[in-house]
């Protein structure tokens, strides 16, 4: 550009001492003479700057384009592990959202069969994105409030269910396994077949599908 | 027609991110995806865009707009835009009026000159004050013409710099809609064109402008010494290599884009494919979920993008609106003193006038140029998701 830029300035002096001499000049066969004279003068510049032009480096002018090739905006591993890490948190979310889901049509599944008294339905899913296993259902706990069933069956109007405090892993927690509970055999009966159906449903074994129960 | 084409276009790419029920149903995801998103850079940026443009958009907050957008809240409407930029230039004319009426006092004090050149005892005597008055007026043409190039160079400079601290922005949220292989090709392209781009059109284009400009007017001091074909020449120089920049820059991105994109959904078709067919039973549900979420990344791409393209015309209009105003101003002056009978005036302020539109148009062009690389990368996201 710097050639180009001379050139112009060049051009511009000898336009302006042309048209000076120009008038000037006596009127008379000199100023046919003077054109051709400054118009070769302009040719003469044309010409060295074009030579300029041709003896230029042109990859003088690169370096600040190559400089900055690996320069602009910041790295592309920053950019994919900034997105991998939004990504991970939308699939944090999907999960979620599919477990709360599952629980749903679990839950409603159970219910189906009325006389089990599932109240409550947790899925555990396969959290480990690497493994093959990722999104599968891990683990089925069903929730079967016994009190409910007893009323019913003693023809009690029976009162809605309260809520229950969970401490789990504590000495006398609210949730007893079947062993440990006197539960009525038709509803062990009742309870069995909804365990079933439900890993049978969901392609799962049945130890995969646990059963607690509350207000025994 | 080709305005009206490009909009339509840009309606049509820009219309699927938009749509209410995604809006409505994402708004919650939307505002904690944004809150964890890294916009520092480019809210720094509109932090400290010019007083003229936080004057016309008060309270301009990147990361509200964006919110705003996301949730189809933005109260902006197109006629008090459209009144705003009006009023604008009326205003830079009216400002303006002292440069024309220097420019039309000096064109009528030429045309007496050279009307009286007759009653010197030698013609040359007018001929000389006629050239002088010429080349006052000369400089003070070359001078705010040198100002309105200036305004494009800094133009294309925020716009280049905007857009280093934009891109990396929307490339993250690419990735987070799964267009990995897209972001991975586009990054490299993207980054060195744009900043090539403005290197050129900043250190090339606008100094060749101005220099046809300048030898131009040069061509007008006498009829008997012509550079103006030199002049010419360099014009369709920059013109051209303007031309041939805009259609590589669009050519790459859109090439390398597509084959990106086309990648991206092949993978993310195979993933959702073994989600459906290897997690029993409930494999589609699992995948429907993704896909939800994924729903509300793509709506905060697509709202930063808008953003960012509003952004773009934010840092455009106004010195565009200047530079016009200023051809304006030029081509009035000439109109209004072709009467008076100087023809060679009137022509130098009209080829200033065009110059000056010349110049308009480089810097428009660029601003085009950004507004489809932002275009192309939201339109990439919605590619990737649409072909699932």
């Amino acid at each position: 550009m710097e050639i180009i830029k001379n050139l112009v300035q060049t051009l511009i002096i000898i336009v302006i001492l042309a048209v000076f001499l120009d008038m000037l000049l006596p009127t008379g066969q000199m100023k046919p003479y003077v054109k051709m004279v400054m118009g070769l003068l302009i040719i003469i510049a044309v010409l060295q700057a074009i030579s300029g032009l041709l003896q230029q480096d042109w990859l003088q002018g690169v370096p600040r384009v190559k400089a900055q090739a690996g320069g602009p905006g910041p790295p592309l591993e920053e950019i994919v592990t900034a997105g991998k890490q939004l990504q991970l948190e939308n699939q944090n979310k999907a999960l979620e959202k599919y477990r709360q889901g599952i629980s749903a049509q679990v839950l409603s599944l159970a219910k189906l069969s009325p006389e089990a008294k599932v109240v409550d339905a947790d899925v555990k899913i396969s959290d480990e994105s690497e493994k093959e296993s990722y999104g599968r259902i891990a683990h089925i706990t069903l929730t079967v409030d016994l009190s409910a069933g007893q009323a019913e069956n003693s023809g009690e109007t029976g009162d809605p269910i309260q809520p229950v405090q969970i401490n789990v892993g504590e000495s006398g927690s609210s949730f007893k396994n079947t062993q440990e509970v006197d539960i009525p055999p038709e509803l062990i009966g009742e309870i069995k077949k909804v365990k079933e159906y439900i890993a049978g449903f969901y392609n799962l074994s049945p130890d995969q599908v646990s059963i607690n129960y509350i207000n025994p | 027609m080709k305005p009206v084409f490009f909009f339509l276009l840009i309606c049509f790419i820009l219309l699927p991110l938009s749509g209410p029920a995604v809006a409505a149903a994402a708004d919650g995801p939307v505002d904690e995806q944004l809150s964890g998103l890294d916009m520092s850079s480019v809210e720094e940026f509109v932090n400290q865009l010019d007083a003229e443009i936080t004057e016309a958009v008060p309270q301009l907050n990147f990361r509200d707009m964006v919110k705003k957008i996301a949730s189809r809240d933005v109260d902006w409407r197109p006629v008090d835009l459209f009144n705003n930029c009006l009023h604008y230039i009326f205003r830079e004319v009216v400002a303006n009026l002292d440069l024309l009426g220097k420019l039309i006092v000096l064109a009528i004090i030429c045309v007496v000159l050279q009307n009286l050149v007759s009653a010197f005892e030698k013609g040359t005597t007018g001929q000389l004050t006629y050239m002088v008055t010429f080349l006052v007026l000369i400089t003070i043409a070359v001078g705010s013409f040198g100002l309105a190039v200036q305004l494009g160079r800094e133009v294309v400079d925020k716009m280049v710099i905007f857009m280093q601290a934009l891109l990396p922005v929307m490339l993250t949220l690419m990735v987070a809609v799964g267009g990995i292989t897209s972001a991975a090709i586009l990054h490299p392209i993207i980054f060195v064109s744009i900043t090539a781009i403005g290197t050129i059109i900043k250190n090339v284009i606008l100094p060749l402008i101005f220099f046809a400009a300048v030898l131009d007017i040069i061509s007008h001091l006498s009829s008997r010494f012509q550079v103006s074909r030199l002049g010419g020449l360099m014009k369709t120089c920059a013109m051209s290599a303007l031309g041939i920049l805009s259609t590589l820059f669009l050519g790459l991105l859109a090439l390398q884009g597509v084959a990106g994109a086309v990648g991206d959904s092949l993978a993310v078709r195979t993933a959702k494919f073994a989600a459906d067919a290897f997690i029993p039973v409930v494999g589609g549900v699992f995948s429907e979920a993704l896909e939800a979420v994924v729903g509300s990344s793509l709506l905060l791409k697509n709202a930063v993008g808008i953003g960012g393209l509003i952004v773009i015309c934010l840092i455009m209009v106004i010195p565009l609106l200047k530079i016009i105003s200023l051809a304006f101003i030029y081509k009035l002056a000439g109109a209004l003193i072709q009467p008076v009978g100087d023809n060679q005036l009137g022509d130098c302020l009209d080829g200033l006038g065009n110059s000056l539109l010349t110049i308009f148009g480089a810097v428009a062009t660029v601003g085009l140029l950004f507004f489809f690389a932002v275009t192309i990368v939201l339109a990439l996201g919605n590619f990737t998701v649409m072909l699932r």
